[in-house]
């Protein structure tokens, strides 16, 4: 079921009036089993892999919490590792790793022919995996009491709204709102809607319209100009973004309808203006995590210079991996982590200002240029992440630089017609958007402070924008695929 | 240090946005929404604009919607319109396969004065297109004595039948008991959706929006002399000789039987019944299929079956007005493998010299026909 679905808006209908008729016990259980539909909508046989990690997660915290032997607990937790990233590991990776070792192999003249298993991934498992993964970590740690309601607990792992593509929430922050009553006011009603209207903007207005180029040029860069090629970068760039954070938007909003705040994803990327800042920026859920689960613990920025590139590294070529089992993910990841690291060291060079708005002409120059130079860089990186496999990628980036292709305009063909008017609206939609968050450090582009009458124009060029400016066709999320 | 890492963030809205004025309920921690002035500005905006839609529907026939063929459709209705002096003698209805059956060389191929004889073909059409398009001019009917239907049942057992143009037609002009009978459920709900706002039937991207101020206030020659620009050029003929995207497979799965067929097909065939004059002679014409795409065709249950019900279809109307020609022998067809693009679609040289010839001779043999009885 997906957010961009009649059914799903069908769903959330019938869900939310029974919702806020029910005492808030009532609510968890009422919300857990709608979650179970909503995920068991797409392949309810998978709703097994998310009882496996809740019943294991739930025991392993109540025993983390009832015992104080040190090797009892690095026990317990051993198997709440064991369970998630092995589910993990086994559905997304077992593929990936066997052909890796085969291609290895027969490099080496090694003929081998292990099974594959060609299962079909389930739908959010990197998600929900890494958020019951941080709970029995936070408990372990006891950062986190083990929760006592397995209904809770259950609610936790399987929240509708973020269950299949995040935020990636912590125990810390969600759990005491399951917990707790909720409250739905007029704050939560004007957020929340302003943030699904928006949201929908995002993914079926704009991502949704610029699929179309970006697909026709991954799918045959020779066929096109270096100009289409690099358009269609830019087209991507906006795509993912729109998409994702668009998911994330509506999945907040609804939320929020229920009186449940999440976690901001999201937070202006392409306004970075460096690569530090754009990891700040982007992702937010997943970077976090990575950081206190993986990065910190890895050692961090202790042990001088080298082993915090080390360790950025490992966490960033990590990080691609948790995306796909493709060696392009794990190049985008590697690419970001050498960025980062360079960063680093240009920071120990020089002092560098975060100030949220530049004041002065030099400043704004300064500001312009870093947002340039970082959205080309991270543009660098989308093409190994959409590119199919590292051939194509490579092949793309060939012929980004020298392209000799016969045909003189790619953009005079009918798949590519359109493209310039497409990147101009789309992306001054999406920038006006940003710019107007960003300047004012707000989630969402209008509050209180703009006026009732220009408030009332952006709702309903929102709206327009949504219903009467697009493709016709509209497709899945991106992110359900990892 | 500078962590490569963001802190947690809470995202506690600045200044939320009070669309919705205040009105708790001291009962429940739940309170309704209440709206506020930039709600109903913003409804007010919304409700303006659906008015403009309804008043100035024609306004926004000149808008290509993205698609060249919605375009020609609409272009080839104001023509009508406004270029003839009275309705001609033989219509040809078609699809993507007969919509270069231009009308004049029709009319030379019969052997009739030009303003005699009509072709319009639409790609992606439907019986339900032809419908409206009768409807819509109903001055086409009044001297009319032969129109000739060319269907597939790739058109009539469409399989997405609401989607593209044909979703954008209908959402536009169907009355309400077309959309109530529409198959399921979800499609009757957002057909009756469109009709409160027009999501579907006026729905653009963005380089139709920016041909529509382009054309906006210029009159059917101007509009005809813009659309005819460099890019909108490339883009017809460059999808013309190649039909991008018609693969065999495509074709294959565009003629398999649906589970039922799309109920309003059948309805829109008794509705054009209805409506075409007592005097007037339909011919149901299905020009003939790549010869060994025909051959696929009767060694594979499934396409067979769905041949014979589309046939069938058209025996069972019962009304002496109508005949009905098919070609479905192979080895009987004077076409060829290599005078086709797809299993379906002919050469743009084959549809200019033999097809036309070949719609011509059919009308011809029905007109005569007609006139010994």
């Amino acid at each position: 079921m997906l957010f961009n679905s009649w059914t799903f808006a069908a769903f959330i209908v019938i869900v939310l009036p029974i919702y806020y008729s029910l005492s808030r016990r009532g609510q968890n259980l009422f919300l857990l089993v709608a979650s179970y539909v909503f995920y068991g909508w797409w392949d309810w046989r998978f709703l097994g892999l998310l009882w496996v990690s809740t019943v294991v997660d739930y025991a392993v915290a109540l025993s983390l919490d009832k015992t104080t032997s040190p090797g009892r607990r690095r026990g317990l937790i051993s198997i709440s590792l064991f369970t998630n990233l092995g589910m993990l590991g086994f559905f997304k990776y077992f593929d990936f790793f066997v052909t890796s070792a085969i291609d290895a192999l027969s490099t080496l003249g090694i003929p081998a022919s292990p099974p594959l298993l060609e299962v079909v991934l389930p739908v959010g498992i990197s998600f929900y995996s890494f958020q019951t993964l941080s709970y029995a970590l936070d408990v372990y740690r006891r950062d986190q009491p083990a929760c006592r309601s397995f209904v809770d607990f259950a609610l936790f792992v399987a929240y509708l709204p973020q269950l299949v593509a995040g935020p990636i929430e912590r125990a810390t922050r969600l759990l005491p709102q399951i917990q707790a009553d909720r409250r739905v006011g007029q704050r939560e009603w004007a957020t929340g809607l302003q943030l699904i209207l928006w949201g929908y903007v995002k993914k079926v207005a704009i991502a949704d319209s610029l699929a179309r180029y970006a697909d026709a040029a991954f799918t045959n860069p020779a066929g096109c100009d270096a100009l289409t090629l690099l358009l269609c970068v830019y087209a991507f760039a906006i795509q993912i973004y729109c998409d994702f954070s668009g998911y994330s938007d509506i999945a907040r909003g609804i939320s929020r309808l229920m009186g449940i705040e999440l976690m901001e994803n999201f937070r202006q990327p392409y306004l970075s203006r460096n690569i530090t800042e754009f990891w700040r920026r982007w992702h937010i859920s997943l970077s976090t995590w990575l950081r206190d689960y993986l990065y910190i613990p890895l050692g961090g920025n202790r042990g001088g210079p080298f082993a915090q590139y080390k360790n950025i590294m490992i966490t960033m070529l990590l990080g691609g991996l948790w995306h796909g089992a493709n060696w392009t993910f794990v190049i985008w990841g590697g690419l970001h982590g050498i960025f980062l690291a360079v960063h680093k060291f240009y920071l120990r060079k020089r002092k560098v200002s975060f100030e949220p708005v530049p004041i002065g002409v030099g400043p704004w120059l300064n500001y312009a240029a870093g947002v340039f130079v970082t959205f080309h860089l991270v543009c660098l990186t989308w093409v190994f992440f959409r590119a199919p496999d590292l051939d194509s990628a490579l092949a793309y980036n060939a012929l980004l630089i020298n392209n000799s292709a016969a045909v003189s305009s790619a953009l005079a063909t009918p798949d590519f017609l359109g493209l310039w008017e497409a990147l101009f609206f789309y992306g001054l939609v999406i920038f006006a958007l940003d710019f107007r968050c960003w300047r004012r450090a707000s989630e969402l582009p209008f509050t209180e402070e703009d006026a009732w009458w220009r408030r009332g124009i952006a709702y309903a060029a929102g709206m327009l924008i949504l219903m009467l400016v697009r493709e016709n066709s509209s497709g899945a999320f991106i992110y359900f695929q990892f | 240090m500078v962590d490569a890492f963001p802190p947690q963030v809470c995202s506690l809205p600045v200044n939320p946005e009070p669309i919705f004025l205040n009105a708790a309920s001291p009962r429940t921690l739940y309170e309704m929404p209440r709206p506020a002035r930039s709600f109903w500005l913003a409804l007010g905006i919304l409700v303006a604009v659906r008015l403009v839609f309804v008043f100035g529907a024609e306004l926004f026939t000149t808008v290509p919607n993205g698609d060249a063929d919605t375009f020609v459709y609409f272009n080839k209705e104001i023509d009508y319109r406004t270029g003839l002096a009275e309705s001609p003698k033989v219509l040809l209805l078609g699809s993507s396969r007969t919509q270069f059956v231009l009308g004049p060389a029709f009319a030379k191929a019969l052997n009739v004065p030009e303003q005699d004889a009509g072709s319009f073909g639409f790609a992606a059409s439907t019986a339900w297109t032809h419908l409206l398009f009768l409807k819509r001019n109903p001055a086409l009917l009044q001297h009319c004595k032969l129109i000739v239907f060319e269907w597939t049942p790739g058109s009539y057992y469409r399989v997405k039948e609401m989607e593209g143009r044909t979703r954008t037609l209908f959402s536009r002009y169907a009355s309400a008991a077309e959309r109530w009978k529409l198959p399921t459920a979800p499609l009757r709900v957002l057909a009756f959706a469109d009709l409160v706002f027009p999501f579907t039937s006026h729905r653009n991207n963005p380089i139709g929006w920016r041909v529509f101020c382009q054309q906006f206030g210029m009159d059917k020659d101007a509009r005809h002399r813009e659309y005819k620009t460099p890019g909108t050029a490339t883009y017809s003929i460059a999808r013309l000789p190649k039909l991008p995207g018609w693969t065999d497979e495509k074709i294959m799965r565009a003629t398999a039987p649906p589970p039922e067929p799309f109920i309003p097909a059948k309805d829109a065939t008794d509705e054009i019944l209805r409506i075409v004059p007592a005097d007037c002679k339909i011919l149901f014409w299905i020009p003939p299929l790549r010869p060994d795409f025909l051959d696929a065709v009767h060694s594979t249950p499934s396409l067979e079956e769905s041949f014979e019900s589309f046939r069938e279809v058209l025996l069972s109307l019962e009304d002496s007005r109508v005949n009905l020609a098919w070609y479905d022998d192979p080895n009987a067809t004077v076409f060829r493998n290599r005078d086709f693009v797809d299993p379906v679609h002919n050469t743009m040289d084959v549809i200019l010299r033999e097809l036309t010839g070949e719609a011509a001779r059919v009308a011809r043999i029905e007109l005569d026909e007609a006139r010994g009885q």
